[in-house]
């Protein structure tokens, strides 16, 4: 018994004689990640949540009942999220280069990130936004609510925990596809592991960085529920 | 003889029209008693409203073109059973459907000609309550009530008080804080109430506003509304499709069948001397 703690011990400790020597190179990884994450979520936030708002209002039997935008609109989201990511970031190189002026970097591969964080939460929000019951909606126009303000003093409040677990799942999933980054330079968790990890034969380093990752998906996680879990009012 | 029958004759006559003055003065004089307030101005009227609804391929008439002139002050009931046109037709006041033609005065104003914004404006002074309460179950309970005003860009301290007093109004300022979800379903339909009278409305209209409540929290409500009548002088549209809640409150009643109006009559209430 004794003999095999010190194993583990003895194991650990080579281990992270392994691993800590790119101390810096894995800080500066997970920051990269950050910043790709964190511009996909804004994108997500700024453009994904209005994108499903349209969604759902132009929807057939809802307030702006519109089929052309409602097919355009959807059909744009399915496109987007039917192309395999890597393929995603290889098409949109030009579009890249023509936004932030170049294809390669962590900036320029927070780009095509965003594009599909956009395509995906909106995707959530529209969805969420339909477990809200109609009579909410009706009942914000007998008050002679402003569309605005029925989107953002109704649907928004009433899908609010919806809307954080929907955040949750897709900041997990940027996480996720920010891992394949390095082919164009983007750099990042992901990167990191196959460089140093897989391509150098360093399997502590990206067994390491496996379990930064969990470690990372599972607070999101658990933030993300005790949130959505916080604002929903909406049983005793 | 002759005189005799002549004299007789116009005896019979003159008391006759004495009776008939008589009454008559004395129906005026008990009309005037029962609703004093009441000028005979016309709050609501709906001309040849019509009402119809595609579902399916089949085109289905909810509302038959429909007159209906609703009096300041008073409660008016419509009843029907289901399927009848009653919550169409009460909805085509406010327009929250709009009627296929007719047209319908609030207030003076033709709301089927209003334009989305002044279409808002109008609907701030008709407050509605509905059958399933229908309150924004992640806000408080005072954020329900102060609702309509903050649609209507009321300063906060000046909406907060508001709502606080018509929260106390329908006897739930102990429950400010609390969430829909911690209510009974009378109580919830209390909040509803004092969420549609924040906004100080002329027009209360009610959708079937005790049918998902058990009998004492019906009456509750029901003496809540008529309070609410009475010392506000709200003018009260109320469907049900329980005959015992319209006779209940109201002073006038009219009886819908499959999207025709059948018949509007006054109630008699119990105790009038009539």
């Amino acid at each position: 018994m004794n003999g095999m703690q010190l194993d583990v011990v003895q194991y650990l400790h080579d281990f992270m004689a392994h691993v800590m020597p790119y101390q810096k190179e894995i800080w500066h990884a997970i920051g990269e990640t950050f910043v790709m994450v964190g511009i996909s979520i804004a994108a997500a936030l700024c453009l994904g949540l209005p994108v499903g708002t349209l969604l759902f209002l132009c929807r057939k039997g809802q307030l702006y009942e519109n089929r052309a935008v409602f097919s355009i609109v959807n059909g744009l989201v399915n496109i987007i999220r039917s192309f395999p990511f890597l393929l995603l970031v290889v098409a949109m190189i030009p579009i890249t280069r023509m936004i932030v002026g170049t294809s390669l970097g962590t900036v320029a591969a927070a780009v095509p990130l965003s594009v599909v964080a956009i395509a995906t939460y909106s995707r959530l929000v529209e969805q969420s936004l339909l477990e809200v019951p109609k009579e909410v909606i009706e009942a914000a126009s007998s008050m002679g609510a402003s569309t605005l303000q029925l989107i953002i003093k109704f649907l928004y409040v009433e899908a609010r925990s919806g809307l954080t677990l929907g955040l949750t799942t897709s900041t997990i999933s940027f996480i996720s596809y920010s891992t394949v980054m390095g082919i164009v330079g983007g750099g990042g968790v992901g990167d990191f592991a196959i460089r140093y990890g897989y391509q150098r034969f360093e399997n502590e380093l990206m067994v390491f960085t496996i379990i930064v990752m969990i470690i990372l998906v599972q607070s999101i996680q658990f933030g993300g529920s005790l949130a959505a879990r916080l604002l929903d009012k909406r049983r005793a | 003889m002759n005189t005799c029958r002549l004299i007789c004759g116009m005896i019979l006559y003159v008391a006759q029209a004495i009776t008939l003055a008589g009454r008559k003065a004395g129906r005026a004089f008990f009309m005037l008693a029962r609703r004093p307030r009441k000028g005979g101005i016309l709050l609501i009227s709906l001309h040849n409203v019509s009402k119809s609804f595609v579902t399916g391929g089949t085109r289905h008439q909810a509302v038959e073109p429909v007159s209906l002139h609703i009096e300041e002050g008073s409660v008016h009931g419509i009843i029907g059973t289901s399927g009848a046109g009653k919550s169409t037709l009460l909805r085509m006041i406010n327009v929250l459907e709009r009627p296929d033609s007719g047209q319908v005065m609030v207030n003076g104003q033709d709301l089927t000609l209003l334009g989305e914004r002044q279409l808002r404006e109008a609907r701030r002074a008709i407050g509605m309550i509905f059958q399933q309460f229908q309150l924004v179950s992640n806000r408080t309970v005072l954020g329900n009530v102060a609702m309509p005003l903050e649609l209507a860009r009321m300063p906060k301290a000046e909406r907060m008080k508001r709502a606080a007093e018509v929260l106390k109004y329908v006897g739930l300022e102990d429950k400010a804080k609390h969430y829909p979800s911690q209510l009974s379903g009378g109580q919830k339909q209390r909040v509803a109430i004092a969420r549609a009278l924040a906004n100080y409305p002329k027009v209360l209209l009610c959708d079937e506003p005790t049918s998902s409540l058990d009998p004492r929290t019906t009456a509750d409500i029901l003496s809540v509304l008529q309070d609410i009548n009475l010392q506000l002088g709200v003018t009260i549209v109320i469907v049900s499709h329980e005959m015992d809640v319209v006779n209940r409150i109201c002073d006038h009643i009219s009886v819908m069948e499959s999207g025709r109006l059948v018949t509007t009559y006054p109630v008699v209430k119990e105790g009038d001397p009539t």
